[in-house]
């Protein structure tokens, strides 16, 4: 018997108990109030979901799989539109009191055919947001506190407005076949602002952005080749050589390519002037 | 202490599992080879890891722990010796995998005095015997690099099936052989496409030496596996428009992963014909994540055509017996 309990202890990590809920959208639903999600939403590539002013979508943490991030998340494969204001904006948080990341997985829009976020807030995530494959808009949203505030791959998307904060990276893309404009966002206290891991190939504009305040601004993916571009952003310094030091790339490793980030904002844009596009490019 | 053994002998047994078959079959023209040497040398060709013999039927059976691997095959018959490589050299085994083997016949190589600081290779690119034109000769510093940059390569052969090669720095060099039918040079082989192994690589080339080689190339071709060994599961569908009609000229691929493309997949068919069917072959029971899609390797483009099986939320589709009548839906991504 003692044999027989300790075989089944070290056998404990290959084993899987439980199963991780799963409640599929097949139609159109609104969402409204607090809504909680106990393990997997999948919204079908039939379904459509529409979250109104002022919802709370509570991630109940629990981790199964035990990999140390929460296995609560929202997966599109059809619609999303998220409509918060500004006074009234949708949360997707975790259910614990005190927020830190990974306490739930991500929202996750992969193949779906069309997202848009707009007065969202998305904090203690993996990732907050994730696109991929997807035409998507993310406007006036807020991530703070994630692994991954907003996370993209080949998408075609236009994100403008928004405030990332307290992540380990801002914005962390593999662009891809992706194609689209990141403007007016503020994205500050990261660990690195902007993660370019690989396969970026300046499709994506970065212009009117403040990046200012990070571990790193922007830090080059160890794979990425291509030299990359982000012109016209404001990085909350006025000189050339005091910008460099912010940004992890051929300056300070020879195997990295190259950020051009001339010519730079001295002035935060964000204080003055935001113009973005009403539904996209 | 009896429980200290326990646990060496539940790791030795964990790391028992974890190896993985290469099963292939050696093959000379159209028939099959019993008795060819199969030999497994690491990534850098400098040791042999494992050598096996094929049987009466030519396929041969390997067991490998994970790493990267060179398969090479000999064999002499009638005073003729024979040499063949696999077109996957050098390949990285974390799965089990079927990898067939095509003999060429062994051709000598010559040397001769130059008047330069360099090594210079004239060499002489065959298929079937005979002269191959517009073919290019690839020289590689390590095996590791073969599917990325060469060191150097040459113009494709004329009509002689002749290139040159001069100005090369002595040392120790892979040469390989390519054509691509689509007039690349550059990117993965696709079938019908040709390639060759210099037969003595990896080779030192010495200053103010010649060297006139031959090197003979084969088509690659999709590996046909036997039913036997393909695998012990079949799952059969159909690649559909959003109108219900049969696409062809897709794949269908099978991961063992949710995050599909974040490792090799499992199986993937043969690209589908007019009638739009495709046949997945799985190695053993269990939870597949299957779709299709129009482009091999790398991430899905915008326009590919696209597909994954809706039955389950995450695509996933369990497997215990054969499985047939399964439809795909394909569309272009983000269009």
């Amino acid at each position: 018997m003692k044999f027989l309990i300790f075989l089944i202890f070290l056998l404990f990590p290959y084993l899987s108990f439980a199963q991780i809920p799963v409640k599929e959208i097949k139609n159109e639903e609104v969402w409204q109030g607090k809504i909680f999600i106990d393990g997997i939403v999948a919204v079908r590539n039939s379904g459509k979901l529409i979250i109104k002013e002022g919802t709370e979508v509570i991630f109940k943490t629990i981790d199964i799989d035990d990999d140390g991030i929460g296995d609560s998340e929202l997966y599109v494969e059809g619609e999303i539109y998220v409509y918060g204001t500004e006074n009234f904006p949708v949360i997707f948080t975790s259910d614990k009191p005190v927020k830190e990341p990974s306490q739930w997985k991500y929202v996750m829009v992969n193949h779906a055919k069309y997202a848009y976020f707009e007065h969202a807030i998305f904090e203690s995530a993996f990732s907050g947001l994730q696109i991929h494959f997807t035409k998507g808009v993310v406007k006036n949203c807020i991530f703070r506190s994630n692994v991954d505030g907003f996370r993209f791959s080949t998408a075609n998307i236009y994100v403008c407005n928004n405030i990332m904060t307290k992540n380990k990276h801002g914005i962390r893309y593999e662009e891809r076949d992706s194609k689209g404009i990141i403007e007016y966002n503020h994205i500050f206290d990261n660990e690195i602002g902007i993660f370019p891991v690989t396969a970026c190939y300046n499709m994506v504009i970065f212009q009117y952005n403040a990046i200012e305040k990070n571990g790193y601004n922007i830090k080059v993916g160890y794979e990425q080749k291509k030299d990359l571009t982000f012109k016209n952003n404001y990085f909350g310094m006025v000189f050339e050589r005091d910008i460099k030091k912010t940004i992890y790339d051929k300056n300070h490793d020879k195997h990295l390519p190259k950020v051009n980030f001339k010519p730079f904002l001295k002035k935060n844009i964000l204080r003055s002037r935001i113009k973005c596009l009403e539904n996209g490019y | 202490m009896r429980y200290l053994k326990l646990i060496l002998l539940f790791f030795w047994l964990i790391q028992e599992v974890y190896c993985y078959e290469i099963k292939g079959r050696v093959m000379l023209g159209d028939r099959p080879v019993s008795g060819a040497n199969v030999k497994v040398y690491e990534e850098n060709y400098k040791d042999i890891i494992k050598e096996t013999q094929t049987d009466k039927e030519g396929y041969y059976l390997l067991e490998l722990d994970e790493g990267i691997y060179n398969l090479v095959s000999e064999f002499e018959e009638k005073g003729k010796i024979y040499k063949g490589f696999s077109g996957k050299n050098p390949f990285f085994v974390n799965e089990s995998y079927y990898v067939g083997i095509k003999l060429l016949p062994l051709y000598r190589y010559k040397v001769q005095k130059n008047k330069t600081k360099s090594a210079i290779i004239v060499g002489t690119v065959l298929f079937n015997g005979k002269p191959l034109e517009g073919a290019t000769a690839f020289l590689y510093l390590s095996m590791k690099d073969i599917k990325g940059m060469p060191y150097l390569y040459s113009q494709p052969t004329d009509k002689n099936g002749k290139f040159i090669l001069k100005n090369i720095i002595p040392g120790e060099y892979f040469v390989v052989v390519r054509k691509k039918n689509n007039g690349s040079l550059f990117g993965p082989l696709e079938e019908g496409d040709y390639m060759g192994f210099f037969q003595y690589n990896p080779f030192n080339f010495e200053m103010n030496k010649t060297y006139k080689i031959v090197i003979p190339t084969f088509k690659k071709i999709q590996d046909e596996m036997p039913l036997h060994l393909k695998g012990q599961y079949k799952i059969k569908g159909i690649a559909v428009d959003e109108g219900g009609r049969p696409v062809s000229g897709v794949y269908a691929f099978a991961y063992k992963n949710k995050e599909l493309g974040h490792e090799r997949p499992v199986s993937i068919s043969k690209k589908t014909g007019n009638d739009g069917v495709f046949e997945l072959y799985l190695p053993s029971s269990g939870k597949y994540y299957i779709g299709v899609r129009e482009f091999y390797g790398g991430t899905p483009v915008q326009g590919e055509r696209y597909g994954l099986y809706e039955e389950s939320f995450d695509h996933h589709i369990i497997v215990d017996k054969d499985i047939e009548n399964i439809k795909i839906v394909v569309k272009k991504i983000l269009q």
